[in-house]
């Protein structure tokens, strides 16, 4: 089949749940503007719906141990965004983010994400701080605080949609998505998702730490693909404005 | 049609695209088909749509009567006159063709859209342990691959940058290993 027509991601502005959650108009683009618009961007404090990228907070760099970011904004303009209401820098909530596909396309081969450093999708250094050319301090993590790994964590629910059609969605009540992970959580290579559960979590580094969906959704079928994210600072982190980029492979015929 | 002629050096009626690559297809009764043929469609909003190779060679069995399959590449400043990768298809259930996209976003990374879509060609060469052969155009880099040899069960990468495609559909590219 063709391409898809739309490949999206959708955020949760509603409540933890299926009936709570608010998806309507909630959805990003893929590829940023360049002047601030498909944003994801993290905060501790200080941001508002108006925030504008050039002013966004800074968030200040833990002095002893590793701690996770507390809110996620999603823009989708400059100075137009919304606060992800169930992302709240831990594994609580299990309806944050999910990918939305239309029924023009069909897959040909497995779905993967991750992150990187920038849109050369250049391998991250892992460990490297201070990062280098193509890569971020996110993404490449530290030997220290992440034990390699990356600051992003992911965890994906499921399928999307099963090789049969079936929707497969957290469960309606929302809740713990997985075990908690830590600063350290990451395993080379691809964490592949399972029917109807939760991925133990990943790290987003590149294709190095990935995430891979399990099947290959039924062709021309819309759907979600569930998914959420904790993202961590530490002490030995390099101080800086970071923009790694969130990528999703797919094949299609 | 600009281009450049295929069909000087190899007698079809090809051309070389001046941006997009893509792929064409002999049956055995001499056709070509290639995916920049339009077909009546009136199930699309539009009326028709470009030929599909799920829809037009594996919906209607023309996928076993392949005899040749090519991936027409763009002219580019490494390949001035553009290139070609051709398979002869002596087995029926071997050739396969795909896209590979990765598209990202959601940063605040001051670079503009990246959408980036790179084409294969295949052809199962042990229907035992699902061997292929490959030609691929790199949409990123420009330039058409060697041979190259991967698995349909566990299809590799062929660069940094991409990730290992695991598991390709066999339902959806036509490929029959019985």
């Amino acid at each position: 089949m063709s391409d898809f027509t739309s490949i999206t991601l959708n955020y949760n502005t509603g409540a933890d749940s299926a009936s709570g959650a608010t998806w309507t108009g909630n959805t990003l683009q893929f590829g940023g503007s360049g002047n601030g618009a498909n944003e994801l961007r993290w905060a501790m404090s200080g941001a508002s719906t108006t925030t504008p990228s050039a002013t966004w907070p800074y968030i200040t760099r833990p002095s002893s141990a590793p701690l996770a970011i507390t809110q996620l904004w999603a823009f989708s303009s400059d100075a137009s965004g919304q606060k992800v209401a169930t992302y709240d820098g831990t594994n609580s909530h299990s309806w944050v983010l999910r990918w939305a596909w239309d029924n023009t396309g069909t897959f040909a081969g497995t779905l993967q994400f991750s992150a990187f450093g920038d849109n050369t999708h250049s391998t991250p250094q892992a460990g490297t701080q201070p990062p280098g050319a193509h890569n971020d301090a996110i993404t490449n993590g530290s030997s220290t605080d992440t034990s390699n790994t990356s600051y992003l964590k992911i965890a994906a629910y499921g399928y999307g949609v099963d090789a049969s059609g079936n929707q497969q969605s957290p469960t309606s009540s929302g809740g713990a998505a997985g075990s908690a992970p830590s600063s350290f959580t990451g395993t080379n290579g691809a964490i592949t998702t399972t029917s109807s559960a939760w991925s133990t979590w990943q790290s987003a580094q590149g294709w190095l730490q990935y995430i891979a969906n399990g099947v290959i959704p039924q062709a021309t079928t819309a759907g979600f693909w569930y998914w959420t994210c904790i993202l961590y600072t530490g002490p030995n982190m390099t101080t800086s404005t970071y923009t790694p980029t969130i990528t999703f492979q797919y094949a299609y015929s | 049609m600009t281009g450049v002629l295929v069909r000087s050096v190899y007698g079809t009626p090809l051309v070389i695209p001046e941006a997009v690559s893509y792929w064409a297809v002999k049956l055995q009764s001499g056709k070509w088909c290639t995916e920049r043929d339009i077909v009546v469609d009136t199930t699309h909003p539009m009326g028709q749509r470009p030929f599909d190779w799920t829809l037009d060679l594996v919906g209607t069995g023309d996928i076993r009567r392949i005899v040749e399959l090519w991936l027409l590449c763009p002219q580019t400043r490494f390949s001035p006159a553009g290139s070609t990768g051709r398979l002869l298809i002596s087995e029926r259930g071997t050739p396969f063709q795909f896209k590979v996209k990765s598209t990202s976003g959601f940063s605040a990374a001051r670079l503009i859209h990246a959408q980036r879509a790179s084409q294969v060609i295949g052809r199962i060469s042990d229907k035992v342990t699902g061997d292929c052969l490959c030609f691929i155009w790199d949409h990123e880099l420009e330039v058409l691959s060697a041979p190259w040899k991967s698995n349909i069960y566990q299809f590799g990468t062929w660069r940094e940058g991409i990730a290992p495609l695991g598991t390709l559909s066999q339902e959806v590219l036509g490929v029959h290993l019985s």
